[in-house]
């Protein structure tokens, strides 16, 4: 059942997002070409910088575009006109949460790997290659690990921190529209404080750790080099991230559960 | 075939009423098979259950039977067509000298009225 | 019995929508719910889907409400419910995809019937022609239990005669329908029971045609009689 789900969540988010990843590959393309033609014609290039200048904009504006489209996917299936027909299908809530998380992460990366690739094909990236091999030196100098493993690690980190405000915003949506009157209030009531919550759990918990182990970052001891702290540092951001994502998982599951569709 | 029921009335003794007259004027041919409960039901604009029911009854009056492997059939017994007929003519008959009874005639008066004497 | 609802409850805060509803719905028959706007119709009807969540038991076959249930039981709210970019062979996949009992050439089968271009995008189609792909899709579902919810409503005459005509000719040996309605006359005729639903408590169930007989009154003069505001 999952698979079938999946299905059409993956199609639905595609329609909203292809689009743009087909109008971005393109631009993409025009830009280097129009970068060739700069080279022999000036007037290429006042209007290629005008078009990069765009380019830009819309490559951040990618990665806001793809949280959107993941949200709305959320709120449509699963609490609009459409979720009379999503709640009567005979699919455990489970498999619809697990779908939604799933096809939000899919996406993410597609999108991620979509802007990287425009920006590759549109410009002479060399500059920027150069300023991330630096950066890489110095990570790999300061967390004492492998280029690879920061790598991993760093996309990991990426990764995991954007799927925690997908999950803090289907948490969000889920809270608000168990209200009667003013879901859409009560949803970003919710969704932020969800988000201040989150945050104060964390101080909270660093502030403990920190009391009862601040070998753990310090050096007091002697025990801890600083690339120990700085991993212990990452580990506990990629773990505080982990369980309020599975937190937001439980309210969402729960609110699905305990349905009150009006 | 003229289907017309009444919201007022429980359909399935209309329904009965109704077949019976299909039956007694031959517009259901005598050992005429029926359609099936389902598709004649569908032809009424009835419900199945409803259908069944009056057929039920039919068939405890002795106006249609059931074969088992072929289906229901209109009786054969012209006897028994003729008898029915009968009653409904007669039901006709009351029907008329009680509307004309209301209107205050009495029954010499109303009979008069049905020769044509009354002009 | 096919649904058993149980000391079925149903708050919306302060609003009581339901109240202790005890009610067995039977196999093979053609049942209305009967009731003014804001009777707790829907509401029942949404619990019955797992689409609200309440007090009480409600079982379906035996099963409670839940993945289990829902591949029994057809319903057909009285909103549009499919997704609108979606053309409807697109949607007649999704069904296939979902329900092992739909019967995808009983569907298409009807739609051509009316003429219905399985290519078209639901966007592009008229109110009246989405519900009618609506009825046809739940309708072509071997179920054992269909709800439509206001299946007539805002249609024209000859609209309503097709969509009673269709749930006559798909009325499965066995499985039940529930018709919730408040347009009692045109629906009557085909309702072997009625349940009549007054302020969320169950006012008088019985045989359409016993009341009929025992009141010599239509369901609808019945009806109004006991609503009267």
């Amino acid at each position: 059942m999952l698979g079938k789900v999946l299905k059409y969540d993956i199609k639905s988010m595609g329609k909203s997002l292809f689009p743009l990843y087909l109008a971005i590959l393109i631009t993409a393309i025009v830009i280097r070409c129009f970068g060739f033609l700069a080279e022999s014609f000036g007037v290429f290039k006042i209007i290629n910088d005008l078009i990069t200048g765009l380019f830009i904009v819309l490559l951040i504006g990618t990665f806001f575009y793809t949280f959107f489209v993941a949200i709305k996917r959320y709120y449509k299936n699963l609490y609009a006109d459409e979720s009379y027909l999503t709640h009567t299908l005979p699919v455990k809530v489970d498999t619809l949460l697990s779908s939604k998380v799933i096809t939000s992460l899919i996406y993410i990366i597609v999108s991620s790997i979509t802007v990287t690739l425009g920006l590759l094909i549109a410009m002479d990236m060399t500059a920027v290659i150069d300023l991330v091999k630096v950066f890489l030196q110095q990570a790999t100098i300061m967390f004492e690990t492998q280029k690879l493993t920061i790598i991993i690690f760093g996309l990991l980190f990426m990764l995991l921190s954007y799927m925690t405000y997908v999950f803090m915003a289907y948490a969000g949506i889920s809270l608000g529209q168990s209200h009667s009157n003013n879901k859409i209030v009560f949803s970003i009531v919710y969704c932020i404080a969800l988000y201040y919550i989150g945050q104060i759990i964390m101080l909270i918990f660093l502030g403990i750790m920190m009391f009862s182990s601040p070998e753990l970052i310090t050096n007091l001891n002697n025990n801890t080099t600083d690339a120990d702290a700085a991993k212990n540092i990452m580990l506990f951001a990629l773990g505080a991230d982990a369980l309020l994502c599975i937190a937001y998982y439980a309210i969402c599951h729960n609110r699905l559960k305990n349905l009150n569709l009006q | 075939m003229n289907w017309h029921f009444e919201n007022d009335r429980p359909i399935y003794v209309q329904l009965v009423e109704t077949l019976k007259l299909f039956i007694v004027t031959k517009k259901f041919k005598p050992g005429q098979r029926l359609l099936s409960v389902r598709d004649l039901a569908f032809e009424a604009k009835v419900n199945p259950n409803t259908m069944q029911r009056a057929l039920a009854e039919l068939e405890s009056m002795g106006l249609i039977y059931t074969e088992r492997t072929n289906g229901k059939f209109v009786t054969k017994d012209t006897k028994l067509l003729n008898h029915y007929k009968k009653e409904m003519a007669l039901e006709k008959v009351n029907t008329y000298f009680t509307a004309m009874g209301k209107l205050g005639f009495t029954k010499t008066e109303a009979l008069k009225y049905l020769k044509g004497d009354e002009k | 019995m096919l649904v058993e609802c149980k000391n079925v409850n149903k708050n919306y805060g302060k609003v009581k929508a339901l109240k202790n509803i005890n009610l067995e719905i039977p196999e093979g028959k053609i049942i209305g719910l009967l009731g003014p706007n804001g009777s707790g119709k829907t509401t029942l009807i949404k619990l019955i889907n797992g689409l609200l969540t309440g007090e009480g038991e409600i079982f379906i076959k035996g099963k409670s409400v839940g993945p289990e249930s829902k591949k029994i039981v057809a319903y057909l709210p009285e909103r549009t419910y499919l997704d609108m970019n979606m053309t409807v062979n697109e949607v007649i996949n999704y069904f296939q995809d979902f329900y092992d009992n739909f019967d995808a050439n009983e569907a298409y089968k009807l739609l051509e019937k009316l003429g219905i271009n399985t290519k078209d995008k639901l966007t592009t189609m008229s109110k009246g022609t989405k519900e009618k792909v609506q009825l046809i899709l739940v309708m072509s579902r071997k179920a054992d239990l269909y709800i439509l919810d206001e299946p007539i409503g805002g249609v024209d005459p000859a609209t309503r005669d097709y969509i009673l005509e269709t749930i006559l000719t798909n009325f499965q040996v066995g499985a039940s329908i529930i018709i919730s309605t408040h347009l009692i006359s045109d629906v009557e005729k085909i309702l072997d029971e009625i349940i009549f639903i007054k302020n969320g408590e169950i006012y008088l169930t019985g045989s359409a045609d016993e009341l009929r007989r025992e009141k010599g009154k239509s369901i609808d003069e019945i009806f109004r009689e006991e609503f009267k505001c």
